[in-house]
């Protein structure tokens, strides 16, 4: 009996142990895990919403449904998952690869993952509240970017728990981005010369966070203020609902930025790996990463052109944003010149760089499009936009991430994934996003208003075509989920150097913390 | 100081034996799910139609048209694919199942979206133009698509021999009877999504849409899969006419449209037993042709039934769908019952009283009270049908059945000869018009055309049985 509960006493320590465990790369691993999660439910939201607009009139689900819908998959798919993705990819290897084997505050970086499960379960609330039946609770349906007065005329008391659900994710963002700054500033072992393009790209991301998220967090505060101690600041006597849109398109256009460059730094990273050279242009591609940090917090005029904005104020914004093109340009370049020659292996993870960088580039060119005043003017309130915004967020991002997914599987799991499954998971996710942002792109150009249910029934077949393709891509993550789990139970166990990279000119210190675990029938795959 | 978490994990549980995923590859598992969920939602699909079409505002002949141009296509594809087939390599083959799956995703778009298309591309199509596109791509998607189990007109495209490693004989057997039960299985699956998309949509069009969209990624999924599939496995692309384990590939139709003198002279040639089957099964399949369409109709305007279980209410359109569902289990249950049957029954007999079902069916339905369990039933009855759709004399994929079955007699002293080919193909184009002029009749009223077409299946029935009833 008392074997048991001894037994039962250390497994609860163990776990215990286990929660607050503070081992860099296993927070990695949860981050991941969480950010899979999370992009599960929200895009099980764009699958629902995708599903209303099968028709055009709003005869599946309601318009407030679809409203919903369109609130939490766009809030869940940036704060819950694309943010903490980021931060898993960067746990799992930035310190090895400044040569440290920890970050410079473990405990609170643990801590502010732990932040991040209940805060999505308040954001969440609405729709966990409608499923459940709690009353008061209703799904929140005050679109992602909560512009007042819509935000503070609701009466759901979701909302207030969604915005304090973000505040949640800001101070866990913050926290975790700035024990990324002090570790890469003060914990590596190597020369700023020498530090990776991927590192790099967290690091300004990181920066770029500890300066934009605590914009949001005011207006959150502000928000919160509004719709509960009757303030006025963005609606009411002396209040200003352009305001909001202001602060918060100040953080946003970063955020977008904050998203961004990690996964460009992914793509900085594994391209070399498999095209047989160092990467083409190193400087330049860390100088242009500078360059959109510092870029991207002034461009968030862009998002407000049609908001009655002086003419001069649209001009200047105008050519900011432009000029953003320039470094993203440079990075294309990079990317090109270091594929450029090279001795190409096909594998997965280069599948969805290549694919990657091909989303990037319809995106970059939408995006210099919207930039122009008389265009946006025009395309600012149409799906045009959001065929834009999903060719960077779903196109550049989340291939990215997959891309490091599968060339950091074997570091996660010390196992191969099922190469068979990996390359259907890329075409699908492929082919569905191709279909998908193709039949978006042409229904903005034709003028359709976005962020409404219905639509001219002219629209339907376009709508379904996109509708197709969602659900394709939808299919795609469940044949990468079926592999994960798979591959992480019975996948062959890989190598130290499972790319076969040790003689070539870019393997990695990543890697070599795996070494001392190789066993000996660890393989290696070297497939084009 | 932690250092970094190892990852060494314990090496992979071995079990004795291969699992279907570890035989089949996962990536083909995905693609066999893929192809049987495609086939079921395209063939729910192709049973709401008629509904989505009177949605639409068109009348029962607008019906028939789209379901005899079905057939006339399928008709069509036999004879451009019998051409081909001889010389065509693996890659081929392949290239051209993978391109006709996306015809079929792309003709569940297009029925989708035909009331609109015009207005979207500027095209003086109509919405029934548009629905005979749709009709043509999924005929050719049916000709030259892989089917249920990954086989191209009874060649492994996908998976080659590997599946079920047995001898050409019993593989052939077997996959016949599995290929019924994807069927049923697949049908089933479309039918609950149906009943889904109908109950949760507020009209026909909007239930018809969604479950379309469904259909139209699945396929577009099953292409992908087919499409990586090959890739991964770069082989049988001999083009030597031979399946992946060596065997001869089954026997190809002839190509040449038969003439009428044609059809003559192989009816003469034929013994007057198998003539009298042959005619008895031909006139039980134009009941059906003639009435199968618009079955939905009779379920949705004639009887109207809806449904309450608990707090969710069915509309008649949804209610189709657990009819359908019904039909599936049938389907399946027949299958699996058709080996014990065979041996024990003799096969006029089992035939005889098997087809009196589908024929006694249409009669049946329109007669039947306005209850779903009473609907259900009859579906389940009907779908059970599949028994004996083996021995049926003017089944194509039965002719080594037939042959086997003519063996055996002559073994034993009788003379039993199989249906040529050339008689099948004009059978097949004899049906071709078979649901317009249901459509027609059914224009008159569904009383007259579905007991029209029970007096000509059961005239059908009566020429089954005479030559048992002049042996006895």
């Amino acid at each position: 009996m008392s074997r048991l509960t001894a037994l039962r006493t250390g497994s609860c320590a163990s776990t215990v142990r286990a929660s607050v465990a503070v081992d860099h790369r296993r927070l990695g691993r949860w981050y991941l895990v969480f950010a899979l999660a999370m992009a599960l439910w929200g895009g099980l939201d764009a699958l629902l919403l995708r599903t209303v607009l099968v028709t055009p009139g709003a005869d599946v689900w309601m318009a407030r449904t679809y409203d919903a819908f369109f609130t939490t998959h766009g809030l869940t798919m940036l704060f819950l998952f694309a943010t903490p993705a980021i931060w898993g990819f960067a746990y799992t290897v930035v310190p090895s690869l400044i040569g440290t084997d920890r970050t410079a505050f473990p405990a609170l970086g643990t801590a502010a993952f732990w932040l991040l499960p209940p805060a999505a379960l308040a954001m969440r609330a609405g729709t966990i509240g409608g499923l459940v039946g709690v009353a008061g609770l209703e799904p929140v349906a005050i679109g992602w970017t909560m512009y007042p007065p819509l935000s503070t005329q609701s009466t759901n008391l979701a909302v207030d728990l969604l915005l304090v659900g973000l505040f949640l994710v800001v101070v866990s963002t913050v926290v975790t981005a700035a024990n990324f700054v002090v570790t890469i500033a003060r914990c590596r072992t190597i020369r700023w010369l020498e530090v990776d393009t991927f590192t790099w790209t967290v690091l300004t991301s990181a920066a770029m966070a500890i300066l934009s998220f605590p914009v949001l967090s005011f207006a959150l505060v502000l928000l919160l203020a509004d719709r509960n101690l009757g303030t006025a600041f963005f609606v009411g006597p002396g209040g200003d609902p352009v305001a909001w849109q202001h602060l918060f398109w100040f953080f946003a256009h970063p955020q977008v930025y904050v998203l961004a460059l990690p996964p460009m730094g992914v793509l900085s990273h594994v391209l070399p790996r498999f095209s047989g050279r160092r990467l083409y242009g190193h400087r330049s591609a860390v100088y242009s990463t500078l360059a959109i940090g510092v870029l991207a917090f002034t461009v968030w005029g862009h998002h407000m052109f049609t908001t009655g904005m002086d003419p001069r104020a649209r001009v200047a914004f105008m050519f900011v944003t432009l000029a953003v093109a320039l470094p993203s340009a440079a990075k294309t370049v990079t990317w090109l010149g270091t594929l450029w020659g090279g001795a190409i292996r096909l594998t997965v993870p280069m599948l969805f760089a290549l694919g990657s960088i091909g989303f990037f580039v319809g995106g970059g060119v939408t995006g210099v499009l919207l930039a122009v005043v008389p265009l946006n003017v025009v395309y600012n309130g149409t799906y045009y936009v959001v065929a834009h915004l999903h060719l960077m967020l779903l196109g550049l991002v989340v291939f990215a991430f997959l891309s490091g997914a599968y060339y950091w599987f074997p570091l996660l799991t010390g196992r191969w994934y099922d190469e068979s499954l990996a390359r259907l998971h890329f075409w699908l996710t492929a082919i569905g996003v191709a279909v998908t942002v193709a039949a978006l792109l042409v229904l903005g150009l034709a003028g359709l208003p976005r962020r409404v249910s219905t639509y001219p029934a002219a629209f339907a077949p376009l709508h379904q075509l996109a509708t197709v393709g969602a659900f394709v891509v939808a299919v795609g993550q469940l044949v990468f989920c079926l592999n994960c789990w798979r591959s992480w139970r019975t996948g062959e166990p890989a190598g130290s150097d499972p790319w076969s990279l040790e003689s070539a000119p870019t393997h990695d210190r990543e890697w070599r913390s795996v070494e001392s675990t190789a066993t000996p029938s660890s393989r290696t795959r070297d497939r084009s | 100081m932690n250092p970094p978490s190892d990852p060494s994990p314990p090496p992979p549980a071995s079990s004795p034996e291969p699992s279907l995923v570890d035989r089949l590859g996962p990536d083909r598992l995905v693609l066999l799910v893929a192809l049987v969920g495609f086939h079921g939602l395209v063939r729910i699909a192709e049973r709401y139609l008629p509904a989505y079409v009177e949605a639409l505002g068109y009348g029962p002949v607008v019906v028939g048209l789209l379901a005899s141009l079905g057939l006339a296509v399928a008709v069509g594809v036999r004879f451009v694919d019998g051409e081909s087939d001889e010389t065509s390599s693996g890659r081929r083959r392949h290239r051209l199942a993978l391109i006709t799956t996306l015809f079929g995703a792309l003709g569940l778009l297009v029925w989708a979206g035909a009331p609109t298309l015009d207005a979207l591309l500027g095209t003086p199509l109509s919405a029934v133009g548009w629905l005979l596109v749709g009709v043509a791509l999924l005929g050719l998607c049916h000709g030259w698509g892989p089917d249920e189990t990954g086989s191209l007109r009874g060649r492994g495209v996908a998976f080659g021999g590997s599946v079920i490693d047995l001898d050409a004989a019993s593989r052939t057997r077997i996959r016949t009877r599995t290929r019924t039960i994807a069927a049923a299985l697949a049908l089933a699956g479309g039918a609950v999504l149906a009943t889904t998309a109908f109950s949760g949509a507020e009209t026909v069009r909007a239930g018809f849409a969604l479950l379309v969209a469904a259909g139209s990624t699945v396929g577009l999924v099953a292409a992908v899969a087919l499409g990586v599939a090959r890739t991964a496995s770069r082989t049988d692309d001999s083009g030597s006419g031979q399946t992946k384990d060596g065997s001869e590939a089954a026997p190809l139709p002839s190509t040449a449209l038969p003439t009428l003198e044609d059809v003559r002279e192989t009816v003469d040639t034929l013994p007057p037993e198998t003539r009298w089957t042959v005619a008895g099964d031909t006139l039980v399949r134009l009941a059906t042709a003639m009435t199968l369409p618009f079955v939905v109709l009779v379920v949705v305007d004639y009887h109207a039934v809806a449904l309450t279980v608990g707090p969710v209410s069915l509309p008649p359109a949804a209610v189709f769908g657990p009819l359908v569902l019904a039909e599936a289990v049938g389907a399946a249950a027949g299958a699996l019952a058709a080996p014990m049957l065979r041996p024990r029954v003799d096969r006029r007999w089992l035939l005889a009283a098997g087809l009196v079902v589908p024929a006694v069916f249409p009669l049946a339905l329109v007669a039947a009270p306005s209850s779903v369990a009473v609907l259900a039933a009859l579906f389940a009855l009907v779908g059970c049908r599949t028994a004996l759709e083996p021995v049926r004399p003017t089944e194509s994929v039965v002719t080594q059945t037939v042959a086997r079955v003519r063996e055996r007699g002559r073994r034993r002293g009788r003379s039993r000869a199989a249906v040529p080919e050339t008689l099948r193909t004009a059978i097949r184009v004899a049906l071709v018009p078979a649901p317009l002029l249901g459509g027609v009749l059914y224009a008159i009223g569904p009383v007259a055309a579905f007991s029209l077409a029970t007096t000509i299946g059961l005239l059908g029935v009566r020429e089954l049985l005479r030559p048992l009833r002049d042996s006895s």
